[in-house]
Formats: structure tokens, sequence, C-alpha cells
């Protein structure tokens, strides 16, 4: 018995895969116009607390380049962008780096490169754009505080939550980028910040 | 007024009258019909000119006074809202009488009186049967046009209704106008019905995400089938029919829209969802998700089959209950419903948080869990599909 439920688990794990077309086979079916792949996702927001105990760093930065590329299995678009930091929120700046902490000073660098999913390429002529419907792409001179994670493999920064942590400055008051988000209880203890409110508030919760 | 009628063909109208009543006419008080069977009674028929209501407007206005809504919103359940009007009526008629002079008597048509149409009492009924309240000018047999949001001291200032209970309300206006001497015809006038959807919390769109193109995506108003793969069907099978079931039967009669389950593939077009299983790495921060491709930036609606994920470490271990949410909350983004800032209970386009302050301890317990949150869809979820599919209206008030 224990042997057919093994089999059956296998064959559970054989049968059910990513049955989703490639996204080149995709441009060529529905090219020539551009293709437009918008995905609506059932997402789960992170509390400020839970994305501020898992970021490695955070920042307000400029997207200063754009870069997309396909994902391995060519299902997905991810995007690049390299991102000048203007100000460091966490950890403050006189920090020493740690093991665990590992993007620590990124006011030393030009620039550093965040991972997105999403994003716009042309594959055999084809312009597809992938997009989540409540988080568009990063803009060119768009300024955004990001709350990042470092991928060891990658070398790359990606959000912690991309839909939690990522904000940005409105008339110089926080603002989420999840779109639709003014009334969500899980942004009330932020919104409306200075930047200056924002960066203590966040200390005060990573102690 | 009739008392100026000329008495010369008096004696003629009393043996006509006679010869009506003895064949059985009793019309004789209907001054339309006598006009119509026998014009010799009245031979000066009256003038009246092209007059009609011109315009007529209805808002919902909440007490702050700022927030106007179109037909077919939304409101918030349990305040107080104002319904306003805005008429305009025009025409005039004018009665005709006969003057006669010499003899034998000549006679001719000449105007008598003039009345000008105004506007009497307008009922407004909930649902066809319930009167809730009346607009009327205080100042009647002149009003031509009223306005009850603009107080003059000479009409009405609206009126107000609070509803407890979420739902869809049909309101419907009934104007008259005062009687004059003149047959005015239609002596009352219905405006098309106003469209009220009372919800709980305020809902949202899946709009295209092309800022210069604000459409609804949607699939298309016809059979949409699901296909769940054979190796998915064991499990996602009974939840996804009770997901299906709630919409069918509750949702989208009238809508078009109808859902049916199959585990054949139903192929490339816009009237085809398919489940299947993607790895997590793909949905960051997310249990599942809805992709669709090339959506029409003009109608919204979808010219291709959509997919609907689920995340590979979730589902297999979620409750039937959690993947009944997920399904129904994936196909109420396929209907044209985004997600909201309503609480886990209130709707099913509300999005939980994770976290130590959040409603689920991490991001598995959120995406398998079933305590906490609805897994049928409210008012706030389905009426926007039932009241308006498609491009959807969008207007709401008092959130």
């Amino acid at each position: 018995m224990k042997a057919v439920f093994g089999v059956l688990s296998v064959l559970s794990i054989i049968l059910v895969q990513d049955a989703r077309p490639t996204l080149p086979e995709e441009a060529q079916r529905l090219g020539p116009k551009p293709v437009y792949l918008t995905r609506s996702l059932d997402r789960v927001l992170e509390s400020l607390d839970s994305v501020i105990a898992t970021t490695d760093v955070a920042f307000l930065g400029r997207v200063v380049q754009i870069n997309a590329h396909l994902s391995a299995d060519q299902k997905s678009i991810f995007t690049d962008y390299s991102i000048q930091p203007l100000r460091v929120i966490w950890p403050r700046p006189k920090e020493a780096p740690s093991a665990t902490r590992p993007g620590i000073q990124p006011q030393a660098a030009a620039y550093i490169v965040v991972e997105r999913w999403g994003g716009t390429m042309t594959l055999g002529g084809v312009q597809v754009t992938q997009e989540d419907s409540d988080l568009r792409a990063f803009r060119q001179g768009e300024e955004l505080i990001l709350f990042l994670k470092f991928d060891k493999g990658k070398n790359k920064y990606s959000p912690v939550s991309p839909s939690s942590g990522i904000f940005y400055l409105e008339r110089g008051r926080i603002r989420s980028f999840l779109r639709d988000s003014d009334n969500l209880p899980v942004f009330d203890s932020v919104r409306g910040m200075t930047l200056d409110e924002f960066d203590v508030e966040v200390n005060r919760r990573s102690r | 007024m009739r008392q100026q009628l000329s008495r010369w063909p008096f004696a003629l109208v009393v043996a006509c009258v006679a010869m009506q009543h003895l064949l059985g006419d009793t019309r004789l008080g209907n001054r339309d019909t006598v006009n119509t069977v026998a014009l010799a009674f009245d031979p000066c028929p009256d003038i009246g000119s092209a007059g009609e209501i011109q315009s007529l407007d209805r808002a919902v206005i909440t007490p702050d006074g700022n927030c106007s809504l179109a037909s077919g919103g939304y409101i918030k359940k349990g305040t107080s809202y104002k319904y306003h009007y805005l008429a305009t009526v025009t025409g005039s008629c004018t009665v005709m009488v006969q003057s006669c002079s010499g003899w034998p008597p000549s006679c001719t048509c000449v105007p008598s009186q003039t009345w000008v149409r105004n506007l009497g009492t307008t009922w407004l009924y909930d649902n066809g049967t319930t009167s809730f309240g009346t607009i009327a000018p205080t100042n009647a047999f002149t009003i031509q046009s009223l306005d009850t949001s603009v107080p003059t001291g000479t009409m009405s200032t609206g009126v107000s209704q609070t509803f407890p209970n979420t739902g869809r309300h049909t309101i419907t206006f009934n104007t008259g106008w005062n009687p004059t001497s003149c047959a005015f015809t239609p002596d009352t006038i219905s405006p098309p019905p106003f469209v009220v959807n009372v919800v709980a919390c305020e809902p949202k769109w899946n709009m295209h995400p092309n800022p210069t193109t604000p459409v609804v995506m949607h699939v298309p108003p016809t059979t949409i089938t699901l296909y769940i793969p054979p190796n998915m069907w064991g499990t996602l099978n009974g939840p996804a029919s009770a997901a299906v079931s709630d919409l069918n039967n509750n949702w989208l009669p009238g809508t078009g829209v109808n859902i049916r389950i199959d585990n054949v593939d139903c192929g490339t077009g816009p009237n085809c969802i398919k489940a299947g299983e993607v790895p997590v790495s793909d949905l960051p921060g997310s249990c599942a998700s809805l992709d669709h491709q090339n959506p029409d930036s003009i109608t919204g609606e979808y010219t291709q089959y959509t997919t609907l994920n689920l995340g590979d470490a979730y589902w297999p271990a979620a409750t039937a209950y959690r993947l009944q949410r997920t399904i129904e909350h994936e196909l109420e983004h396929a209907l044209g419903l985004g997600h909201n800032n309503c609480s886990l209970l209130d709707s099913l386009m509300s999005v939980p948080t994770s976290g130590p302050t959040g409603d689920f301890p991490t991001l598995f317990a959120a995406c398998t869990q079933s305590t906490g949150y609805s897994n049928t869809a409210s008012d706030t979820d389905g009426l926007p599909t039932k009241s308006n599919y498609g491009d959807h209206v969008r207007s709401v008030c008092g959130f």
C-alpha cells in the first residue's frame, strides 16, 4: 500500500507541473502587435514590523537604469532596476555591517541593483509587457523608499515585500506604492508621515 | 372658462347629446374622446405646444454634501443620503372657444385662455412599491423648473433616506403636473429608475493597468469554462464547484456570464480559464494569481484565455474552505473586481495581512487556513457584477 502511495505521489509531482507556455511562445502566438500580460495576485500584505524584521537595507533612492530579462523557465519577465541611494533609513549609516544585515552601506555605492517581477522586453520582434495590476513598473528618475533583502545567489536585492515594502513621497508625505491602498489598515501607522518621521518610526520599530 | 363658450350651437349640442345617450355613448365627459369621436360637439380643439419634461437629474448626496452618485453607483449602508431632483417642464396649452356673429351665424375658434404646463408633486418609490417621500414645489401651478439642491424657498429641499442593510435598490420618481383645463398627455412622467447599490465597504475594480485606458478588465459575457487539469481535479473540484455555484446562482444571472467546470482543456479563447500550479517564487507575497493576456483596451474584455495559478507550496496544504475563497477570489478578478480595503469577513476581495500583528502569523498560514475570512461573495463582491456587468459603473459615495 505504501509503495502504491509512493508511486502515486511521484506521479502526482511529475504530473502537477507548470503548464504555462513560455513568453517567447506567447509572443509568437499573439504578435506582432504588442502583447500585454497582466497579473492579479491573491496577495497577503505584511505588517511594517514584519517587513522591517526581514529587511537588509531600507533607503530612499532614485531609479537610474532599467533592464528587463527573462526568467530561467522563460515564463516570467524580471526587471533589474539600478537605484541610486539618496538617503539610508535602515540600518543607520553609522552602524556596522553584519552577516545578517549584508546590505548595510548603499550610500557608499553609486547604485545598487533591485530585481522585481514584471517588465517590458522585446521577444522575437514583439514587445511583451508583464505587469502586476496593483503594482506598476518603476519609472526612470522616480524616487522610491525601498525595503530590500539581499540575494547572495543572484548578487541582487529584491523587495522584502512587493506589496508592503515599497513607498514613495507625495508632496513630502509617505504613501504606499500599492494601488488603492489609501485605506488599508496595514499602512495606518506610517501613512502621511514626512520622511524624517518615517525614518524615526522605522528605526524605533527595528529596535 | 367653459362658460365663455358661445351659446349659438347650444341647441345643436343638446340634440346631439340626447342622440349619443340614445346610442349608448356616455363618454361626453371625456373631452379628448369627444374631440376625436364627435368633433361637432367641440369644434375648437385646444392648441398645445410640444411640451415635455426636458431634463431630469437625480443625485445622492452624502451628509457632507460633496458627493454626487451616478445611477448604478455604490453607497455605504447605515448612512443618511439625500435625493435631489432637477426637473424642467416646458409647453403650454391654449383653450380655444367659438366666437360667432351674424345670422346665419358665422363662427370661428378664438383663444380663450392659455395654461402653462407646470410641475406637481414628485413621488419617490423604493423598489417600485414603497413610497418614501415626496418632492413638491411649494408654489404650485407656476413652477416649470426646480432643482432641490439649490433651495430657493419655493420648493422642497430633497428627500433623505437611510439604508440599514446592504442590497440593490431601484428608486423610481413619478412626477405629475397640476391639472389645467387643457388635456396634457401624459399627465405624469417617470424618468429612468435610479439604481443604488448599498454595500458594507467600498468595491474596487480590476482596471486595465494602462492609465490611459481606464476600463475594467473582464471575461466576455458568455459561458466561461474553468478548466481543472486531471491531476488537480480531486482536490480542486469540490471547492471550485462551491465557488462557481455561489457565483452562478447569486450574482451572475442576467449578466450573460455563466461558469462551468471541466477537466478537458478549454483552449486559448477568452471564455477559458485554466487552473494550474506555479512555483511560489513566481508569486511573491501571494497565494495565487489570475493572469490575463491582451485585454481589449477599449472594452476591457479579455481576448485570450486566462490562467488561475496556485502556488505549489500552498494549495496542496490548503483547506477546502481556503481553496474555495482563493478560487472565487480569482474568478471575481476575472469578472472585473479588484482588491479592496474591506475587512476579511466583509469581502472576498479583501487583502489579509501576515506577521506578528497581522491577520495570520505567516504567508503560509494566510494561504492555507480556514478561519478569519468569508469564502462566499458578499454584496460588496457580487453587486458590482450583478448590477453593472462589463465596464462597470464605478461611482461611489460615503466611503
